[in-house]
């Protein structure tokens, strides 16, 4: 059973139409990788699933309960299912509470275990995330960006949730930081078993940490796959076109390479474009892209999904790099 | 850190030793003044500067500085009684209004309409009512002080309340209170510590002006602002009896000022790293 | 002979913590026509670096050290005229009540006494930006965050800098868009000749337009070569460590530095990676090691470099 169901999600702020219809699922112990650029809202899907921002419309079930319209008093209790990591740790922690104070703060709102058990559970997850027991009298200002990271991450995980969305965990850190943090993030995953909603523009990470990814363009899916599949074969011309754009740490492969260089910018959810929401950029777009959206539908034999008039039932598409 | 920021500057500290200074003398004012403050005597009435009264006499007599001394409780009182009723009042007030939304517009229109009641016009309504006295300056300063507290915290509520701390508080399963009471006002307080520092001397010039205009403190009781309204007879004859108190509310509202710039400074490390 | 020849460089900052030994010491060139890639992760030293290399440091710190522009000390006045900068982040360094053509215009009076529609327009058509009759009127606001950081770069050079020095110029931008603006920095080189010296962490961004390689840790610079003798044959840990934490697939766990870089308070003997270094031993504690060639031919400050005989 899937731990998170996501149903036609709708999230408008005023005119700009963040997230516009997006569906999507994670199974049981898989981290699904959510990509996309400024603008695709897939930030904005990661705090619609936490219920941070109120949904517009659609449904979220995790773990069986849509929680996309609950009031907030009912949906405190079922906030022990899943929490969220957030992208920079020095805003994220409360600079005037201690790391102990943090970490427990959702067992002692979700009244889970006594003082006692509580500073127990704290050490264990201090131990969990490779920090030192003694850290949790520290303050957040006391460590460094990747050990608040860290901090954050144990937060998340100390009410044990059965989803965890993580919103660019690694984009304010360092390199050589980032890498802990993947390995981290990747440890607690295969030892604890959470479903992982992997929220990130870095593609390095996610084929890193994802077993699945799905690719975001103002407001919609545009493909979703296995990763082994989406990286050797993107079908969508956006997904090729960004993953060719992604420079990769190797000078010959990088200076060999086919470069898709997308004419213009990303234009603007207020008014996004007609049909498909890709084509006036898309170096391959047909007539029919510019009337009919395309619906996200399986293709080839693997059942991945794309969201292109071009690309054939039968999995084959449309080549961008000549 | 903080600490360390208001040591090292040379301004603040004075301020700040000042401050201390005054605070201890009004406290202590039955031991340190070398005279009760309603000690009349006749036969010195008038009297310059000297060694046995350094502020000189009043008209009756009675030794300027130790009046200053006690004067100083009621201006210590009133500042900080009023600054207390101020903060009591507003900061409820703020959080709501920069935490919901939908009570933003009321509030801030009470904030507008109060700041635009002339202060002085409230204190006589007040004293009209209440009668002149000590608590009466208190509650007319501290409520003429509610709108400027109330913008103070609205602001930082409505800076707070979208940081990703506050929102890993809800995810977590934080109530409104939790976010409320714990991370949005203990991260208010450097905010609110810098408004009180400019509030009280304020609330010290305005109990002054009250006492003054005989709203505030009533005398035989000494004020300051009573001292100054007892020199206007014998400006000509004893204007030490105006120099002195007011050399002394400059003195301890400049002071305050300086501790308050440093503050200010020490707790908002962007200003002060240029 | 190079066209920016560093020698020594050391910049120091007084703060409210102590003194900050910024940058240790260090040296290196850049020719005519190159393109430079200073790499590090912060606290490095390469953003104050580059800043010093433009004047554009803050009040409290000290710099010592010889910058030597074509051979000769450049003046004041040389260095704003021949080194120009590019920000990380465009938004804030635009004057947002002008024009962009009435800024790009600002540029070319101060330094050229003239501008016309059509030098601007020419400008504009050299970053990349499409229309730019029409843009010449828009303000920054209405542009998007890579046409603004283009613009930044027609302003950077619109007085014909011979080193163009950008700190971070793509890390705030989409990758779609940072491909863009990389080939704007590409096609400048190969048009008016102008020598790039790139600030960065992102050794995908090294890989893709950089020439040679000089990488900073902790103030000093501790190994620099050619851009694919660096990928193939890193030298010095550090760099092999910064290799090795790129996420790579098929790896299980990625490589990690342990600890963080350190705050140099001031000049020490010993090797500034010692204490995260897993080939560490007595003498890299107590001997500061020098900039001198490898086994794999070019400068490494390590006393055991890697590559050579283990």
């Amino acid at each position: 059973m899937s731990v998170l169901e996501v149903v036609e999600l709708v999230k408008h702020f005023g005119p700009v139409r963040a997230v516009d219809g997006v569906s999507l699922h994670i199974d049981k112990g898989e981290v699904l990788g959510l990509v996309g650029e400024s603008g695709s809202g897939k930030t904005t899907l990661g705090r619609c699933v936490t219920r941070l921002v109120p949904v517009t419309s659609g449904q979220v079930w995790v773990n069986g309960n849509d929680i996309a319209h609950l009031s907030r008093r009912r949906l405190r209790p079922l906030r022990r299912d899943f929490n969220i990591v957030f992208q920079d740790p020095s805003s994220s922690l409360d600079p005037r509470m201690r790391v102990g104070d943090i970490i427990a703060e959702p067992l002692r709102l979700h009244r889970i275990g006594d003082r006692s058990t509580r500073r127990a559970r704290v050490a264990e997850l201090l131990g969990q995330v490779g920090l030192q027991a003694e850290m949790a009298r520290w303050y957040p200002h006391e460590l460094s960006g990747g050990q608040r990271q860290r901090v954050s991450v144990a937060r998340a995980l100390s009410a044990a949730p059965s989803l965890l969305v993580a919103d660019e965990p690694t984009s304010a850190l360092d390199v050589s930081v980032q890498a802990s943090v993947l390995n981290l993030i990747g440890r607690l995953q295969a030892e604890l078993g959470f479903a992982c909603l992997f929220v990130t523009h870095d593609l390095a990470a996610v084929e890193f940490l994802a077993q699945r990814v799905a690719v975001m363009y103002l407001g919609v899916l545009v493909e979703v796959a296995t990763r082994d599949e989406l990286f050797a074969g993107p079908r969508h011309p956006y997904t090729q076109a960004l993953l060719s754009a992604a420079p990769l740490p190797d000078p010959v492969a990088q200076r060999s390479r086919q470069r898709i260089v997308l004419s213009g910018e990303v234009p603007s959810p207020v008014d996004p474009p007609p049909g498909c929401r890709f084509h006036p950029r898309c170096p391959v777009a047909i007539d029919r892209c510019a009337v009919e959206v395309p619906a996200l539908r399986p293709v080839g034999p693997s059942g991945a999904l794309t969201a292109c008039h071009l690309v054939a039932d039968d999995g084959s598409a449309p080549r961008l790099a000549a | 850190m903080t600490v360390r920021r208001i040591l090292r500057n040379p301004l603040a500290m004075l301020g700040l030793v000042v401050v201390f200074v005054a605070t201890v003398a009004a406290l202590l004012a039955e031991f340190v003044a070398p005279f009760p403050f309603d000690q009349v005597n006749f036969s010195e009435p008038l009297r310059p500067p000297s060694g046995t009264h350094i502020f000189g006499t009043d008209s009756i007599g009675r030794d300027q500085l130790s009046r200053a001394i006690f004067g100083l409780r009621a201006s210590v009182t009133v500042g900080l009684l009023s600054v207390a009723l101020s903060l009591a009042v507003g900061v409820p007030l703020g959080l709501l209004a920069g935490f919901y939304g939908f009570l933003d517009p009321l509030v801030s229109r009470l904030t507008d309409t109060a700041l635009a009641f002339p202060f002085l016009v409230l204190a006589v309504g007040l004293a009209a009512i209440l009668g002149p006295s000590l608590s009466t300056a208190v509650i007319a300063i501290g409520i003429a002080q509610i709108p400027a507290v109330v913008r103070v915290m609205r602001s930082e509520t409505l800076r707070l309340r979208g940081m990703d701390f506050v929102a890993a508080a809800v995810a977590g399963g934080a109530g409104d209170a939790t976010v409320l009471l714990r991370h949005i006002l203990p991260n208010a307080v450097s905010a609110l510590i810098v408004q009180a520092t400019v509030a009280i001397p304020g609330a010290i010039i305005g109990e002054a002006v009250l006492s003054f205009l005989g709203l505030g403190v009533r005398p035989p009781t000494p004020s300051l602002g009573v001292m100054l309204a007892d020199a206007q007879t014998f400006v000509r004859d004893g204007p030490w009896m105006a120099v002195f108190p007011g050399l002394t509310i400059v003195v301890l509202t400049l002071a305050l000022n300086l501790l308050g710039d440093g503050l200010r400074d020490a707790l908002d490390p962007r200003e002060s790293r240029r | 002979m190079s066209l920016l020849e560093v020698q020594d460089l050391t910049v120091r900052f007084r703060t409210e913590e102590g003194p900050v030994l910024a940058v240790d010491e260090a040296s290196f060139s850049v020719a005519t026509r190159e393109v430079v890639a200073l790499v590090g992760e912060s606290g490095c030293g390469k953003s104050v670096t580059a800043l010093a290399l433009t004047d554009l440091l803050p009040r409290n710190a000290s710099v010592a050290g010889a910058i030597q522009l074509n051979g000769v000390r450049p003046s004041p006045r040389a260095r704003g005229r021949d080194i120009a900068y590019i920000f990380q982040e465009p938004m804030t360094s635009l004057n947002p009540v002008l024009t962009v053509g009435r800024q790009i215009g600002e540029v070319l009076k101060r330094h050229q006494g003239a501008s016309s529609r059509a030098r601007i327009i020419e400008l504009l058509e050299l970053v990349g930006i499409p229309l730019p009759g029409r843009r010449i009127g828009e303000y920054p606001h209405q542009l998007s965050g890579g046409m603004r950081q283009r613009v930044m770069i027609a302003m950077a050079v619109a007085c014909r800098p011979k080193l163009l020095v950008a700190d971070e110029p793509t890390t705030a931008l989409d990758v779609t868009v940072q491909a863009g603006i990389l080939d704007v920095l590409r096609n400048l080189r190969d048009e008016i000749g102008t020598a790039l010296l790139l600030i960065t962490h992102d050794l995908g961004v090294v890989a893709d337009i950089a020439d040679r390689v000089v990488v900073m840790y902790a103030g000093r610079v501790i190994e620099q070569a050619g851009v694919h003798r660096l990928f193939a044959h890193p030298t010095h840990p550090y760099t092999r460590g910064l290799l090795d934490a790129v996420p790579t697939p098929g790896r299980p766990v990625l490589k990690e530095i342990p600890g963080r870089v350190p705050v140099m308070r001031a000049t020490s003997d010993a090797c500034t990676f010692a204490d995260r270094c897993w080939r560490v031993t007595e003498q890299c504690r107590s001997v500061r090691p020098v900039l001198e060639p490898g086994p794999a031919g070019h400068p490494a400050r390590c006393w055991h470099p890697l590559g050579g005989k283990e």
